[in-house]
């Protein structure tokens, strides 16, 4: 009897501690869940559990994915068939809230916002007012995903860390087809994507530390690569990423898509940033200027290293129209200090400051000041509304290895050996 | 013994009921008493209204173009009422201004990026009895810390934007959300963002009104919007407009101050 009485005590809070508990983790084997043409992405996704690969069937899904389990790869079978399609009317197309998450071979296209959204502080109503309150998404994986034709930003990685997005096509975004920002460290490596078409290629706000941005093609946007401290988010100011060997081409693109029509034909621009290092990028064919240090607001940059970049023009377009190759300069003051900037091993035409690779070169550089200035052209095109641009057939790359294969848990990212990478051929 | 066995019972049963309602994280009890956070305000916008919010500018540049009226302080008392067309689409604004009564168009302006068709009472007949012709617009240039009618102009061109905002963004900068309200029949949000301008946004992202400090006036103005997507613009000829060069110090004493 007395046995009975302290096994019945035992149960009866076992019960109490499970119904308690709210951690859904499972210790369960990870297996593969496929979804269906026709049935929902979403469905699946609620079900699976840490470590599940979901494979999606070619097939067009509508509407928005949320995942929040953490550790599941989201795998399309074809990565260009297999289409998360927003219409135009669905604020987000595929939301990273949870760690440890991939996002693989698949498009998601004509969102009002974004087309994937990696940001923790995500739910359906009443998310922390305060991002620095919410969960800060580590280990994601976005690759081999197209991005097209979405209201912000084709790839959103927001206040998240530790994080790889690769071999991405974006097009047609109108803010800018990557984004990495508010995060500190942000620990991500951003390569072998290519974005065109879209309001800016790449765009780091407040983006700090171990972030190299790498082997990417960054061509025929509105501008380029921006790296920017501002006070709009938080974490500022933006420091320590890297650049390098980038092919920035003809971002002069007045057809594409754009939230900031006054950022326009730049290649690669550090606005208020420190510490960065823009290293043998090429940079052809910008109308306003090649590679730029500049202020942004209160913001001034700082011990920032240009070095072994090929700048050039090979359209004659360029030809008067004020394009500087290498330009550094502060808004509204024409003397300006070096501040530890430097520019070195350069191919280039032209610059703002005078023997700029002397006067500021990257070994005992000069306290200054040195004259600049600089005035960008205006353009007078109206940009297209995202939404009424014509999306391409997509042609891009299946991402390799088997497709059915569940994946390893990302644990860490590692920062690339830069003296093996190459800048990309031109597509 | 009997007693002790009976008190670790009881004991087990207080802990399990105890562990059990810790758990409730819903609060059982004071649910039925507990105000919907949503229904208080002000509060900070959630993701559904900060949605709105982020889309609604741009909202206004996909249905092209609305009909306005404007109004801010008394008439006669340096207050004015205003009508008019906006084309976010092509950048075209037409507005009408009434200073004194509301029977009597003071200034006109129509206004793209080439510049500004302006007309104010009584125009052509002052510039055909002066001997320069007869036109019913004079064209300037563009300047909105010059002319009043031109920073109206402007603002409500800039109540269309080529893209979205960020929701996200306006979110953690804290924007808030006053109301529901109902404006000319449709039920509203009546949010703010930052920048200290009051949007009342229906729920299909349609803007319905707006209020705001312009700069360069005293109070406040108020901006209705209706009949979105059937404002057509068009603008003047060129051949019934005059250059301000030509007549300026007979337009200078013709033009109200505004």
């Amino acid at each position: 009897m007395k046995l009975f009485r302290i096994f019945f005590i035992v149960i009866i809070l076992a019960l109490a501690l499970a119904a308690c508990s709210s951690d859904s983790t499972s210790n369960s084997e990870a297996k593969v869940l496929t979804v269906k043409s026709g049935e929902s992405i979403q469905k699946v996704i609620n079900k699976a559990n840490a470590g599940d690969l979901i494979l999606v069937e070619a097939g067009t899904y509508e509407g928005s994915i949320v995942i929040q389990t953490k550790d599941i790869t989201l795998r399309g079978l074809d990565r260009n068939a297999v289409v998360i399609d927003g219409k135009y009317s669905v604020d987000n197309g595929i939301v990273v809230a949870a760690d440890g998450v991939r996002v693989e071979n698949l498009t998601v296209q004509k969102f009002r916002t974004n087309g994937v959204l990696v940001y923790g502080g995500y739910s359906d109503q009443n998310a922390p007012e305060d991002s620095s309150k919410a969960h800060i998404v580590k280990r994601y994986s976005v690759q081999y995903v197209n991005a097209n034709g979405n209201g912000q930003y084709g790839i959103y990685a927001f206040a998240s860390r530790n994080g790889v997005i690769a071999n991405t096509f974006t097009y047609a975004n109108a803010d800018a087809g990557i984004y990495v920002g508010q995060c500190k460290p942000c620990n991500a490596d951003i390569n072998d994507n290519y974005a065109t078409f879209n309001g800016l290629g790449f765009q780091g706000a407040n983006a700090s530390d171990e972030l190299y941005i790498y082997q990417n093609d960054f061509s025929n946007n509105q501008s380029g690569i921006h790296l920017l401290s501002e006070t709009k988010e938080q974490k500022a100011p933006q420091e320590k990423v890297t650049v390098a060997a980038n092919l920035v081409v003809d971002n002069n693109n007045e057809d594409a898509p754009t939230t900031t029509p006054d950022i326009f034909g730049y290649g690669i621009v550090v606005a208020g940033g420190s510490g960065n290092q823009v290293l043998n990028n090429s940079v052809i064919d910008q109308t306003v200027g090649g590679i730029i240090l500049t202020s942004q607001g209160e913001f001034l940059p700082q011990n920032n290293k240009v070095a072994g970049n090929t700048v050039s023009k090979v359209n004659d377009k360029n030809v008067g129209n004020g394009a500087i190759d290498l330009q550094y300069f502060i808004p509204g003051r024409p003397d300006v200090m070096s501040s530890g900037n430097c520019f070195e091993s350069n191919t280039f035409g032209s610059a703002n400051i005078e023997r700029i690779e002397m006067v500021l070169p990257c070994i005992d550089a000069a306290p200054g000041p040195f004259a600049a200035s600089f005035r960008p052209k205006g353009k007078t095109k109206t940009p297209p509304l995202y939404s009424d641009v014509t999306l391409p057939e997509l042609k891009e790359a299946q991402i390799p290895g088997s497709l059915k294969e569940i994946p390893k848990k990302i644990v860490k990212i590692l920062p690339p050996d830069l003296s093996l990478v190459q800048v990309p051929s031109a597509r | 013994m009997r007693n002790i066995r009976k008190l670790i019972v009881l004991i087990v049963l207080v802990c399990v009921c105890f562990i059990c309602f810790a758990c409730d994280d819903t609060g059982t009890s004071n649910k039925t008493t507990k105000a919907d956070p949503n229904n208080v305000y002000p509060r900070a916008v959630n993701n559904k209204e900060s949605s709105l919010l982020s889309q609604t500018l741009f909202h206004n540049n996909q249905i092209a173009n609305a009909n306005f009226t404007i109004k801010s302080g008394v008439l006669g008392s340096g207050g004015f009422v205003g009508e008019g067309k906006v084309d976010w689409k092509n950048q075209i604004v037409a507005i009408k201004v009434y200073l004194h009564t509301e029977d009597q168009i003071d200034i006109g302006a129509i206004t793209n990026s080439d510049g500004v068709f302006e007309s104010v009472l009584d125009l052509n007949a002052e510039l055909t009895a002066a001997g320069k012709g007869s036109y019913n617009w004079i064209k300037r240039n563009f300047d909105a810390s010059k002319y009043g009618i031109d920073a109206l102009s402007q603002f409500i061109l800039k109540l269309g934007a080529t893209a979205p905002d960020n929701p996200l963004l306006i979110k953690q900068n804290g924007a808030q959300i006053l109301g529901v309200e109902n404006v000319n029949g449709v039920k509203t949000f009546k949010m703010q963002n930052t920048d200290a301008v009051t949007y009342y946004v229906a729920e299909d992202d349609t803007l319905m009104r707006v209020e705001a400090d312009i700069k360069g006036f005293k109070g406040a103005a108020t901006i209705d919007l209706s009949g979105q997507t059937q404002a057509i613009v068009d603008l003047p000829a060129e051949s019934d407009a005059i250059s301000i060069d030509k007549v300026s110090e007979l337009y200078t004493k013709l033009r109200p101050n505004f």
